[in-house]
């Protein structure tokens, strides 16, 4: 790794970050409705992505194990339960394989 | 879980979002700690280091990594990363609605933006920019953290890397529930969720576009009414 391809890596990242968010206009408001239904699509998105390992196999029993632990509080709305049953999940999980 | 959803739009009070940004802060020290191992020896130790300080991108710098380790020369490590960034672009524009302020402070607290900083400012009671801020300078300290004592202290330094990989689905699980608005947002929800499973496992050469192509497809079912 030199140090010219990390800087053009750091470089690109950051440009990425601050095109969405600073550089590009604004984005209409029909458009930011849309963008608005994002984000919990996106975010149950992100853990089906951590499910799955990329040689296609699933996690392991104990991070499934912490997730369904997570899901079956999910209706709380609160971290601190989620937090707490994806602990759970985790520790019941492990002890069982 | 249906029965739930009388509650629209709630957000996490300060506290939740002070948790969440220290228990995942832990997780992506452990990351950082694994990133220092895997790229340590190859990269010298300081570079693996300012490699976590300036481009501050786990997935980029893993890509970068796997791609050297394999041979793989800077036009391929520069596509890849300009391929995983684009997300970042749509995550910003999601973002922007909820940072009211100048050029100069986005364009500064773009640097601090990954998928885990979003998420919390996303769900955070308060404007985005002081959550951005705070859960990003944790973040940001614990990856180099991390990835220094990965670099220093080598593969011993890597036993809660499982443990860690739990915290992520962990977070974003309690990130989806809050943002879920309505019944169509939880059908919505589920769907992503599957459907972002089932094609992770189908193609996973571009599992890190999935999740947000996925979601933009089911936003936009029912977008025009």
């Amino acid at each position: 790794m030199s140090w010219w391809l990390l800087l053009v890596l750091a470089g690109l990242t950051y440009l990425s970050r601050a095109a969405g968010l600073a550089l590009l206009p604004a984005p209409p408001e029909r458009l930011e409705r849309l963008l608005a239904r994002i984000p919990a699509p996106l975010f149950a998105g992100f853990v089906a992505l951590s499910l799955v390992d990329p040689d296609r196999s699933a996690a392991s029993v104990p991070v499934l194990g912490a997730t369904a632990g997570a899901l079956l509080v999910a209706p709380s709305r609160s971290f601190p339960i989620v937090l707490a049953g994806g602990i759970a999940g985790y520790a019941v999980a492990a002890a069982l394989t | 879980m249906l029965g739930d959803l009388s509650v629209k739009c709630v957000r996490w009070a300060e506290r939740d979002i002070v948790l969440a940004a220290f228990s995942t802060g832990l997780a992506i020290a452990v990351y950082g700690v694994v990133f220092g191992v895997v790229a340590g020896p190859g990269w010298g130790s300081w570079r693996a280091i300012a490699a976590s300080a300036l481009v501050y991108s786990g997935s980029v710098q893993f890509a970068a990594a796997q791609l050297l380790a394999q041979g793989g020369g800077a036009g391929a490590i520069i596509s890849a990363a300009a391929i995983l960034n684009t997300r970042n672009v749509v995550l910003g524009a999601v973002l922007r609605s909820r940072v009211r302020t100048g050029l100069v402070r986005r364009a500064g607290i773009a640097f601090l933006t990954d998928d885990e900083s979003f998420g919390l400012a996303m769900a955070s009671s308060r404007t985005a920019v002081p959550v951005v801020l705070g859960a990003g300078v944790i973040f940001f300290v614990t990856w180099v953290g991390g990835t220094a004592i990965g670099a220093f202290a080598g593969s011993g330094s890597v036993l809660f890397a499982d443990a860690a990989t739990a915290m992520f689905p962990v977070l974003f699980v309690g990130l989806a529930a809050i943002s879920v608005e309505d019944r169509a947002g939880l059908v919505r929800t589920v769907a992503a969720g599957l459907g972002t499973l089932a094609l992770v496992y189908a193609l996973p050469a571009v599992r890190d576009f999935v999740p947000v192509a996925v979601a933009i497809a089911v936003s936009l079912v029912g977008a025009r009414r």
